[in-house]
């Protein structure tokens, strides 16, 4: 019996679960908190913490899914590659957008990561924060950042991002879809995206592309540090 | 077999940026671009002149881009390891986190509103020249 419930397909299995619940719970109600990633990450620290489970032995059943991670990057030249007309109708306002905000990212952790006396470690794996996911984890293990918690903060950041947004974008009435697609994919990037899509089409374009353009901008960017 | 010619195609730009950083890092070793940004790069370059059909990869690349988050489990549930280091930051992270947003957010909509502005001039010039 414990054969089973500690093999590979079986955490695989229940990783998949638990994200498919936080994907329904996310399209019933559309609150970005409940993110698959975060459903399923907190579902499973649970899980292992009830069953005593230890750590190392759950993550190597789970280590199969880790294969697609460099693909995945690469990938992401599709959705990219299937909008470039709309790239090349508003190429000046995805470099500039992607770079200033990627270079705003980046420059505030540096300042306000001392200031609140974080360590260089913490401050290594916060700065590349608003990166798409697979981009992020690279800057953070290059710079000698924990790739653990640059996961967590990018998913964090994102859902705070898709929430704290659209309240700003009502605020000062922001109905341009540029504006908006960029604002979101720049600093929420692929949570951001599911929130610009839910607003408008084009604005959902958009930052499906900011934040493949600004995830670059923010690995050129850190090639200085 | 479809899947299969997909995924292999995949993995071959992978492979081919993992060895073109590799290679940048043996010429200049201070120069560390990530292959896998090599890889998405030269693949867009391929998909948009033609050289790779959008169709010979889409099945499997849109499958890995739409189910992204799936893949960064095992590294979210990691996080665990670090609770003892998070216990005294975490709320930190989070003011850091959120005022970063917010910076990021505004400097982002306002270039973008700068940029459109100038674009929205210089086409009107244009427009007034021609006529």
């Amino acid at each position: 019996m414990s054969d089973l419930y500690s093999s590979q397909a079986f955490g695989i299995m229940l990783a998949m679960l638990f994200y498919l619940m936080g994907g329904a719970l996310y399209r019933k109600t559309k609150i970005p908190l409940f993110n698959p990633l975060l459903v399923a990450t907190i579902l499973l620290i649970a899980y292992i913490r009830l069953a005593g489970l230890d750590l190392n032995t759950f993550l190597t059943d789970l280590s199969g899914i880790n294969v697609f991670l460099g693909p995945l990057i690469v990938s992401l030249a599709i959705p990219i590659a299937k909008q470039i007309d709309l790239i090349k109708k508003n190429w000046a306002i995805i470099l500039i957008g992607s770079f200033v905000g990627a270079l705003t990212s980046v420059l505030s952790i540096v300042i306000l990561g001392p200031l609140f006396n974080l360590n260089a470690e913490l401050i290594n794996s916060l700065i590349p924060k608003s990166s798409t996911t697979p981009i992020a984890v690279e800057i953070s293990s290059r710079l000698g950042g924990i790739r653990a918690i640059t996961v967590a903060v990018v998913v964090l950041t994102a859902v705070l991002g898709a929430v704290i947004i659209p309240f700003f974008l009502r605020i000062f009435r922001i109905k341009d879809p540029r504006i908006i697609g960029m604002g979101l994919g720049t600093t929420a990037h692929a949570v951001g995206t599911a929130k610009a899509l839910e607003i408008d089409a084009t604005a959902g374009a958009i930052s499906g592309i900011a934040l493949v353009v600004s995830g670059v901008a923010t690995t050129l960017i850190t090639l200085l540090f | 077999m479809k899947i299969i010619r997909q995924i292999f195609i995949i993995l071959l730009f992978y492979v081919i940026g993992e060895a073109i950083s590799t290679l940048v890092r043996m010429i200049v070793p201070s120069v560390f671009i990530p292959g896998t940004i090599i890889g998405m790069v030269l693949l867009l370059f391929f998909l948009v002149s033609n050289k790779v059909k959008k169709e010979s990869v889409e099945e499997v690349g849109s499958f890995l881009t739409n189910n992204m988050a799936f893949f960064f489990i095992p590294a979210a549930v990691s996080v665990m390891e670090y609770f003892g280091i998070l216990e005294g930051t975490f709320i930190k992270i989070i003011i850091i986190s959120i005022i970063s947003l917010i910076a990021s957010f505004f400097a982002v909509a306002l270039s973008v509103k700068l940029t459109i502005t100038i674009q929205t001039r210089m086409e009107k010039k244009r427009r007034i020249r021609h006529e």
